[in-house]
């Protein structure tokens, strides 16, 4: 590329001149273009064609009337009013904000109890740190099925032990039961999303310096202030990050309602992830199913935004 | 740090309480597993079988398509990994090293992908895997997959190989080395650590995914086992026995290699935001 610059000083003294004469595409896509692009291809047709691509004529299928099978006809902002106007769906919301904010909720409680005290815990600390993270490695599908085995009206353990112990009068229905299924739920989307917190809790915990403990400690603090004054602070970064990403994914799940309840008894247990794929799958209506996650999407949006701004900066 | 034996005990105390709520539910799906039909569905729950049998892991085995879901599972999973480290490495190669316009809108736009919810997408890609015939098919579940794994492994292997000395891979760039065999047999291999949390995830996601192999095959000759899991109940009557065997096998695989390469999970687990 320098052999249009012979005969300058640069080149005199051996040295790479400051300008090269570029081709124009080199100036305007960067220096790399070429093989760039070739190595960018098959990510971008991932990214453009099988992610940005349906997002896109997600929400275009949710502006027109289709069913499977059937011809798409361009209604406007007839599926979402249809939806605004439903007490079912209005349900659905309520229920899956409920879902979300306990789910999240408990799950940061346990996460962070099971994190602190595995820090401190007695050898064989590696084992113990395995054993609880077991449930979250395997398929939530799995989880969630020997849940309801536990679970089960009659033959199930849960049931039969309280029976047994003399705590309850009748078999307790964990699931049929509308007061207590979503608790019932919750309790199995706890059990397999807390190790995903305490692993990460741990980590946060092992880059705090112990010098800070020890300076306070000489100073007398007791543990409730070195907690609230040193580890809580020394976490914050960690739980941020990790309570917006788990909000994404917890709301956004439909595994758990569907193998446990199929959203009963009477759309009790219905969130919103569930009553998508009921409406576009199982009801046919592919359109308006589209558009249930897509009500959804602005307050996922505001998460993501800040999210992939905390990411960016830790990088 | 000196601990009070009042500490200690209350430590011992919650360790136990989370082992027995962790560990009971995998006890009770490996015992259930081996119980005789009567004694499972029997009023009274025993904590240790009466009676041992081999019986449902060979009806598993014998009388469902159990095994063929498995391999299923396996030849996607693995097609998935084996893709999306390609399609990762040469992509986080360009936005990690080389110069062109573009670099750090990709670098953004690899988050907001990994983060738009399967909930969101699973409809339009029913359409979409539907008009390109990939609709009961493997090959369409991996075009799924990469979906979430292609971003994942981008962005952790993009901020692995910015940690990797640049030198080496100047002076084999200066030797005539190509940009393709300087990613092959320098980049690489001082990246093992990073590709082998990328396989690790690629595979296991893959392998746990439930929503799109439910919503995208029907065919029992190529659904993987989640999906071919919630087709073993028969009208709602679950034999519990065979489902809990499925349960223990179909965790297999994910168990063993979390557990193999522990070390490397806490950097996947948020795209590496949280440094192990």
């Amino acid at each position: 590329m320098a052999t249009t610059e012979t005969g300058s000083v640069d080149s005199v003294l051996g040295r790479e001149p400051l300008v090269h004469r570029r081709p124009r595409l080199a100036i305007l896509l960067g220096r790399d273009w070429q093989v760039s692009s070739l190595f960018v291809v098959p990510m971008l047709v991932v990214l453009v064609g099988f992610i940005a691509y349906p997002f896109l004529s997600a929400i275009w299928l949710s502006l027109n009337s289709k069913m499977i099978g059937g011809e798409a006809h361009f209604v406007g902002l007839a599926n979402y009013q249809k939806l605004l106007g439903d007490s079912a769906f209005r349900r659905v919301a309520t229920t899956s904000a409920i879902y979300t904010f306990f789910g999240v909720g408990l799950k940061f409680i346990v996460g962070l109890i099971a994190a602190l005290v595995l820090h401190e815990a007695l050898r064989p600390k590696n084992l113990w740190r395995m054993l609880l993270f077991l449930p979250w490695s395997i398929p939530v599908v799995i989880g969630a099925y020997t849940w309801r085995w536990l679970y089960d009206d009659m033959s199930g353990v849960l049931s039969q032990t309280l029976l047994q112990l003399g705590l309850t009068k009748d078999y307790v229905l964990w699931l049929a039961n509308k007061d207590l299924t979503l608790r019932s739920i919750l309790a199995v989307v706890v059990w397999q999303g807390t190790p995903f917190y305490m692993m990460n809790f741990l980590a946060g915990l092992a880059a705090i310096p112990g010098e800070l403990y020890e300076a306070a400690e000489v100073d007398g603090a007791g543990v409730l202030r070195k907690f609230l004054h040193i580890t809580l602070p020394g976490l914050v970064p960690v739980i941020i990050i990790v309570l917006m990403l788990s909000t994404i994914w917890t709301a956004n799940d439909m595994q758990y309602v569907y193998i446990l309840t199929r959203g009963g008894p009477q759309g009790v247990s219905e969130v919103f992830p569930y009553y998508a794929y009921k409406t576009a799958i199982e009801v046919k209506n592919l359109a308006l199913g589209a558009t249930v996650p897509l009500m959804f999407f602005p307050f996922l949006a505001i998460i993501m935004y800040f999210l992939t701004g905390r990411m960016l900066e830790e990088d | 740090m000196r601990r009070s034996k009042l500490q200690t005990a209350l430590i011992v105390a919650i360790m136990a309480i989370l082992l027995v709520w962790t560990m009971f539910p995998f006890y009770w799906m490996l015992v259930t597993s081996i119980k005789e039909n009567n004694e499972i569905y029997s009023p009274l729950a025993t904590l240790w079988p009466r009676t041992f049998t081999l019986r449902h892991w060979a009806e598993l085995l014998n009388r469902t398509p159990f095994l063929v879901h498995f391999r299923n599972s396996l030849i996607i999973s693995g097609t998935t990994t084996l893709l999306s480290m390609a399609i990762g490495s040469l992509a986080a190669y360009a936005i990690a090293r080389l110069q062109f316009r573009g670099r750090s809108v990709m670098a953004r736009s690899l988050i907001y992908s990994y983060l738009v919810p399967p909930a969101v997408l699973f409809i339009p890609l029913f359409q979409l895997l539907g008009a390109l015939d990939l609709l009961n098919s493997m090959q369409g579940l991996v075009v799924a997959y990469l979906t979430f794994t292609v971003p994942f492994c981008t962005w952790l292997l993009v901020g692995y190989f910015k940690t990797v000395p640049v030198e080496l891979e100047e002076a084999a760039l200066v030797d005539g080395c190509t940009p393709i065999n300087t990613l092959l047999r320098i980049t690489l291999p001082l990246s093992a650590p990073a590709m082998v949390v990328v396989a690790l995830f690629s595979f296991t996601l893959s392998w746990n995914e439930f929503l799109y192999a439910l919503t995208f095959t029907t065919d029992k000759n190529v659904q993987p086992v989640t999906a071919g899991l919630s087709g073993m109940a028969v009208e709602d009557v679950f034999f519990w026995g065979r489902m809990m065997a499925a349960a223990a096998v179909g965790s297999l695989p994910p168990i063993i290699l979390y557990t193999a390469a522990q070390r490397y999970v806490v950097r996947g687990l948020t795209l590496g935001a949280v440094k192990g």
